[in-house]
């Protein structure tokens, strides 16, 4: 069963800009360098709260912080040890993503978002 | 003193100490996220200023120069401490962060290594033990190690304090001092 039209048809018709940053590379005098970055363009995404049961399987020192579920229908990135995790800018605050995962009932991808700050 | 040069003799002494290459041995506290593969972290711990009130050195000043501001620098000696930590994926043998950590430890103290570490105005005082610490790296094993080495070094601050405000010359032409004569 394909539901992606039922979670298309919740989108408030919003525009999200993604921030992609390069992994930072470390020189020779062991000082990271300043990345380059990307913007992307996501419609059709949806921005809910996050459950309880989402927020209890966050890392223990980050329950406390400002979360949000942001389903998209391209594929974030989080951190790992080739890339920096995606920033997004909602209602004026940027908002790291934390874990990205497929969501089962579609095309869309489940990201997990934290704000971390006002954007300039 | 600059510490972005010694900060950069650093990095070259555990560089040269422990083999790794550039982009493997960096400071802490940057936003680097996850790291792959082995790789060494550095951190500055507590420094401490000897005897930071003495005046070392005053600038050499023409005392028949009226309006002269003279200045005065304080050399102070510091000792801070830096701590090493090693990451590796191997938890045993040659590569694994204790071997790794203790041959960083040990050729720290060689010539050519504390010589570039001189160069800087780094003067090498002691290296600590070497503590082992594994811990779970996501399904799997870490290997960590850690030590600590104190340094020495010279800083100087200068402030201009006061000026010349009058010169007496006498009759023979001399410099004098009032009070003196």
């Amino acid at each position: 069963m394909d539901l992606t039209g039922v979670l298309t048809s919740f989108s408030d018709g919003s525009v999200y800009t993604v921030t992609r940053t390069a992994k930072r590379t470390i020189d020779a005098n062991g000082r990271a360098t300043a990345p380059s970055t990307s913007t992307l363009t996501v419609r059709d995404a949806v921005v809910t709260p996050l459950s309880g049961r989402d927020r209890q399987a966050l890392p223990e020192g980050a329950r406390g912080h400002e979360t949000r579920l942001f389903l998209s229908p391209v594929a974030l990135q989080t951190t790992t040890a080739t890339t920096e995790a995606d920033s997004i800018a909602i209602d004026g605050a940027a908002w790291l993503v934390i874990t990205c995962e497929p969501w089962a009932l579609g095309s869309y991808w489940r990201a997990v978002v934290q704000r971390v700050g006002v954007l300039g | 003193m600059s510490w972005t040069s010694i900060e950069n003799a650093l990095v070259a002494g555990v560089k040269a100490a422990s083999g790794f290459a550039s982009g493997a041995v960096l400071w802490t506290g940057q936003p680097v996220g996850q790291r792959a593969g082995s790789f060494i972290t550095m951190q500055f711990g507590e420094l401490v200023a000897e005897d930071p009130l003495t005046p070392q050195d005053t600038t050499a000043v023409d005392l028949t120069a009226v309006g002269a501001e003279i200045t005065h620098s304080y050399r102070t000696v510091k000792e801070f401490t830096l701590s090493v930590a090693v990451y590796t994926a191997a938890v045993t043998g040659d590569s694994s962060a204790l071997a790794v950590a203790a041959k960083t430890q040990n050729a720290l103290i060689l010539p050519t290594v504390r010589r570039a570490l001189g160069a800087a105005g780094l003067g090498l005082l002691s290296v600590g033990a070497v503590r082992y610490m594994p811990a779970i790296k996501g399904t799997d094993f870490e290997a960590r190690a850690f030590f600590e080495c104190r340094f020495q070094v010279f800083e100087t601050s200068s402030e201009t304090t006061t000026y010349i405000e009058r010169v007496w010359v006498g009759d023979t032409g001399l410099l004098v001092f009032p009070g003196v004569l």
